[in-house]
C-alpha cells in the first residue's frame, strides 16, 4: 500500500463572504503553491457562504412541525433550533424529516446512532445551526453548498488543479461532497484526516494536498 | 527547482504553548520553501523582512491578545518582499527556530515570564454562580446558566493557575451556596480579588451581549470591571451590554468584586455559541487580560 499521508498546506484568507467567488478565491489563493499533480481542498461551509447560503434565522418563519420537532429529544446533531429545522424542511420536506424522526427513534431502541440523517437526507448534515460557524457568521445558519460537482469541476478548468470539497470535523471524519477524480477523493480522505483547515477562527478554509514536492 | 524560487507565505498563526513547565507564545509563519529574512526589533515590535516572497494573504491585521502578543500583520511590498509585523503589549525576550517540511516553518518565540510575577502574588476566589436547585437563567434549547458558570469558572481558574496565582472556587460541583458564604469565603481568605461567573437571563429573547457589575465599596472595582469587560467582548466579539456598580458585591468590603456575564443565555445566537468549547477559553482568556490590565505596572 502506498502511503495516504500526503503532506497539507492550509492556506490562510481574508474573511469570506457572499461577495466572494469560490472559484476566482479558490485560484488566487492557491497561486504559486498548488500545481497539477496536487489536490486543492476547499472547505463546504466556505463554498455555501460564498453561494449566498448562510441564512439569518430572522428571516424564516418556523412552522409548527419544525417547532415540535426541534423539541424532539433525540438530539439531530446541529438542528436544535426551530429555525434549522425550518430550513431543513425546506430542504428536503415535511414527509422526509418525519421519516428522519422515526428512524431515529428506531435507531435509538437499538442503540445505533446516524439514523436521522441516512433517512431525512445527509445533506441536512451539513446544516450548521446559529453559531456553528464563527464571526462574521455566528449568527447564521449555514446550509450546505449547491452543486459541489460544478465547483470542483470549475476549480480543475480555472487552477489545472485537482479539487474537492470536503466536511471535516474534530473528531475525524472526512466527508467528500465533491470530486474532480475517484483517486483525488481517495487521497483527500486520507490527508484530512486531522482537519488541517483547523477551527474557523484559523481562517484556512483552502487546503493544499501536495503529492509533488515544489 | 533553481535558486530564483519565489518563497510562498501561505499561513500565519499564534498559539501559547508549554515546555517544561512554562509558557511560551509562539508565532509561526508558514511557508513553500525556508525564509530569508532581515529581522528588527524596537520597542515591543518585531520585525521581520522576508526576501523574495509572496502573500497571496494580503489582509491587515490579525488579533492575537493572549497576554503578550497583540497583533500580527502581513504586507506585501511592492519590492518583491513581504513584511510581517508582531506588536506586543510589553517588550519580551524571543528566539527564532525553523522546522523544515511541507510547509517550512519558522517560529518567533517569546518568554511569558512577565506574565508569572503578575499573576503568582495573587489570591483570587473564582465564584460559579447558582448551582444544585438554584439553576439560574436557561437557553432556549437547553443549556442551564449554573452548568456554563461551572465551565467557565474552571476555565478562568485554569488559565489563572497555570501562571501562578492562588485561585479558589467556590463550588466546584453542582451544590447551592447562600450568596453570604461565597463572599464570606472571599473575606476570610484575604482575596485580592473575587470573580464571579454567570450569564445573563431575559424574558426578551432579543436582549443579548456582555454585563460586568463591580463591588462600588473598593477603590479598583470599577477599573477591573472595565478592563475585563473590554477584553472579554474583544475576544469573544460580543457587544458589552452595560457595565454598573452592583450593590450585592458591597459584601466584600474592600475586595475588587465583579460578577461577569458574558453572553446571555436566552438569546438563540448566544446560547448556541456556549455550545462551542472555544467560546469559553476566549472568556478566560479575556478575563485572564483584564486582570493582568490591573496589575501590571
Ligand atoms: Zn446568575
Amino acid at each position: 500500500m502506498v502511503s495516504m499521508n500526503f503532506p497539507s498546506i492550509p492556506i490562510k484568507t481574508h474573511v469570506v463572504t457572499e461577495k466572494d467567488d469560490i472559484v476566482e478565491l479558490t485560484r488566487k489563493y492557491t497561486e504559486g503553491i498548488a500545481f497539477p499533480g496536487d489536490i486543492i481542498a476547499v472547505a463546504e461551509s466556505v463554498a455555501a457562504i460564498t453561494q449566498g447560503r448562510a441564512i439569518l434565522p430572522e428571516k424564516i418563519r418556523p412552522g409548527l412541525i419544525a417547532k415540535l420537532i426541534s423539541r424532539f429529544p433525540a438530539k439531530h446533531g446541529s438542528l436544535a433550533t426551530p429555525s434549522a429545522m425550518q430550513l431543513a424542511v425546506r430542504e428536503v420536506g415535511v414527509l422526509r424529516i418525519l421519516l428522519g424522526c422515526a428512524a431515529s427513534i428506531f435507531g435509538r431502541l437499538i442503540g445505533a446512532k446516524g439514523y436521522f440523517y441516512i433517512v431525512a437526507g445527509r445533506e441536512l448534515a451539513l446544516i450548521d445551526d446559529i453559531a456553528g460557524t464563527m464571526w462574521p457568521y455566528e449568527k447564521h445558519i449555514i446550509l450546505g453548498p449547491k452543486e459541489p460537482e460544478k465547483i470542483v469541476r470549475s476549480i480543475f478548468e480555472v487552477t489545472g488543479v485537482d479539487a474537492v470539497i470536503a466536511d471535516v470535523n474534530d473528531i475525524k471524519c472526512v466527508d467528500i461532497l465533491a470530486a474532480t477524480s475517484p483517486e483525488s477523493e481517495r487521497i483527500a480522505k486520507g490527508a484530512l484526516i486531522d482537519n488541517p483547515f483547523g477551527n474557523d477562527d484559523q481562517q484556512t478554509p483552502i487546503v493544499v494536498i501536495k503529492q509533488h514536492k515544489f | 527547482m533553481t535558486d530564483q524560487r519565489f518563497t510562498q507565505i501561505t499561513n500565519f498563526w499564534s498559539d501559547v504553548f508549554e515546555k517544561d513547565g512554562r509558557q511560551f507564545s509562539r508565532v509561526a509563519i508558514e511557508s513553500t520553501y525556508p525564509l530569508s529574512y532581515q529581522l528588527s526589533s524596537s520597542r515591543a515590535n518585531v520585525k521581520m523582512l522576508i526576501k523574495k516572497a509572496r502573500a497571496n494573504i494580503n489582509y491587515s491585521k490579525t488579533e492575537v491578545y493572549d497576554g503578550l502578543i497583540s497583533e500580527l500583520t502581513v504586507r506585501q511590498n511592492e519590492a518583491e518582499n513581504v513584511t510581517t509585523e508582531i506588536a506586543l503589549d510589553y517588550d519580551a525576550p524571543f528566539t527564532v527556530n525553523f522546522s523544515e517540511g511541507i510547509p517550512a516553518r519558522t517560529f518567533i518565540v517569546f518568554d511569558r515570564m512577565r506574565l508569572y510575577d503578575i499573576f503568582s502574588p495573587l489570591k483570587i476566589v473564582i465564584d460559579p454562580g447558582h448551582g444544585g436547585d438554584d439553576k439560574g437563567g436557561f437557553g432556549p434549547v437547553d443549556l442551564l446558566e449554573k452548568n456554563i458558570a461551572l465551565i467557565l469558572a474552571e476555565q478562568t481558574k485554569l488559565y489563572l493557575d497555570k501562571y501562578g496565582a492562588q485561585t479558589f472556587l467556590t463550588r466546584e460541583s453542582d451544590q447551592k451556596i447562600p450568596l453570604r458564604d461565597r463572599f464570606n469565603f472571599a473575606l476570610s481568605n484575604k482575596a485580592d480579588l473575587f470573580i464571579s461567573l454567570h450569564t445573563h437571563y431575559d424574558k426578551n429573547p432579543e436582549v443579548k451581549g456582555l454585563f460586568v457589575g463591580y463591588n462600588p465599596a473598593a477603590a479598583s472595582s470599577e477599573k477591573l470591571a472595565w478592563l475585563i469587560a473590554v477584553e472579554v467582548a474583544r475576544k469573544t466579539k460580543r457587544d458589552i451590554r452595560e457595565i454598573r456598580r452592583d450593590s450585592h458585591l458591597t459584601a466584600l468590603k474592600k475586595i475588587p468584586g465583579v460578577i461577569i456575564e458574558p453572553v446571555t443565555i436566552s438569546n438563540y445566537v448566544e446560547e448556541g455559541l456556549l455550545r462551542n468549547p472555544h467560546l469559553y477559553e476566549k472568556v478566560a482568556l479575556g478575563i485572564f487580560n483584564g486582570i493582568k490590565g490591573l496589575f501590571d505596572g
